[in-house]
């Protein structure tokens, strides 16, 4: 499993088709994770748990992720439980990722 | 020697890049400054640049828009600072205090043609991408202009550097 995060529009997709040979829609690319985390907490999932469960079934995938950790605290409560629970999701699947990068302006750099 | 240098704001961008500029090969030296003042805030933060700037040997170049017009203003064998995309960008996208759609494509075209021309160049962006918030659809048709400048900066550039607290990555190249 791989992991990639960086800032809003920094070409993290763009990086994954180049440095993994795929195509933008390969079906084990999966794009906006911070969004598919949202929407759980939005319907009273689990996001952790959610991943818990599903990790065995992600060990050929591509994930794509967008930080959202360098603002300032969000006002709004289902923001910072989103920023949090994202948080610790993050941590949790970069544990289990064979790799992990971060892409800065299409560039990637290896942290795992 | 094409520089790129962003980063979060308050992590020592503009210092670095001033030293980079000053190393960097080519003559005259020149700093292209694309900050329109709007209140005294600004005028402040201007002026503290300039103080930095003094002694350093720059000629400064007022370039709020059209970035591409240094060019035919200057010595295109300089070595040039561009402080910053990010004044630039907003410049150019809310000129007159209207939304101007075509903004980004505009830049985008004029930056390209200065980092073809210019040898010696070190360009400065912020890092303004890593936040929990949904924005109104100004700020983030900015935001998105404005990662795709640094992207085809970053391309364009033999050097990209990230600060941090006045330390930096280097993502591509060497100083």
């Amino acid at each position: 499993m791989v992991l990639i995060i960086g800032g809003a529009y920094q070409g993290k997709l763009c990086f994954a088709t180049e440095q993994f040979h795929m195509a933008e829609n390969d079906p084990r690319i999966w794009r906006g994770y911070h969004l598919s985390v949202l929407e759980q907490l939005q319907n009273s999932v689990d996001p952790l748990e959610d991943l818990r469960n599903q990790i065995p079934s992600l060990k050929d995938r591509v994930i794509i992720c967008d930080d959202i950790f360098c603002g300032v605290v969000p006002e709004d409560p289902t923001m910072r439980l989103w920023r949090e629970t994202l948080g610790r999701c993050l941590v949790a699947l970069s544990q289990k990722a064979d790799e992990v990068y971060r892409v800065f302006c299409g560039l990637g750099m290896r942290l795992k | 020697m094409r520089i790129f240098i962003s980063g979060g704001c308050k992590n020592g961008k503009s210092s670095r890049a001033q030293e980079l500029a000053v190393q960097n090969a080519g003559a005259p030296l020149y700093y292209i400054a694309t900050m329109k003042p709007g209140d005294e805030e600004d005028r402040v933060r201007i002026q503290r640049h300039i103080d930095a700037r003094q002694g350093l040997g720059f000629v400064t170049i007022e370039t709020p828009m059209n970035i591409e017009t240094v060019l035919t203003a200057c010595d295109p064998r300089g070595s040039f600072l561009l402080d910053s995309t990010t004044a630039l960008l907003s410049n150019e996208m809310f000129a007159g205090g209207a939304f101007q759609r075509d903004a980004a494509a505009k830049m985008q075209m004029g930056l390209s043609a200065v980092l073809r021309e210019l040898k010696n160049i070190v360009v400065v962006s912020d890092f303004i991408y890593a936040d929990a918030l949904f924005y109104d659809e100004w700020t983030e048709a900015y935001r998105k202009a404005l990662a795709g400048i640094d992207r085809l900066c970053a391309d364009a550039c033999d050097v990209v550097l990230e600060a941090v607290c006045g330390n930096f990555i280097q993502y591509k190249g060497g100083v």
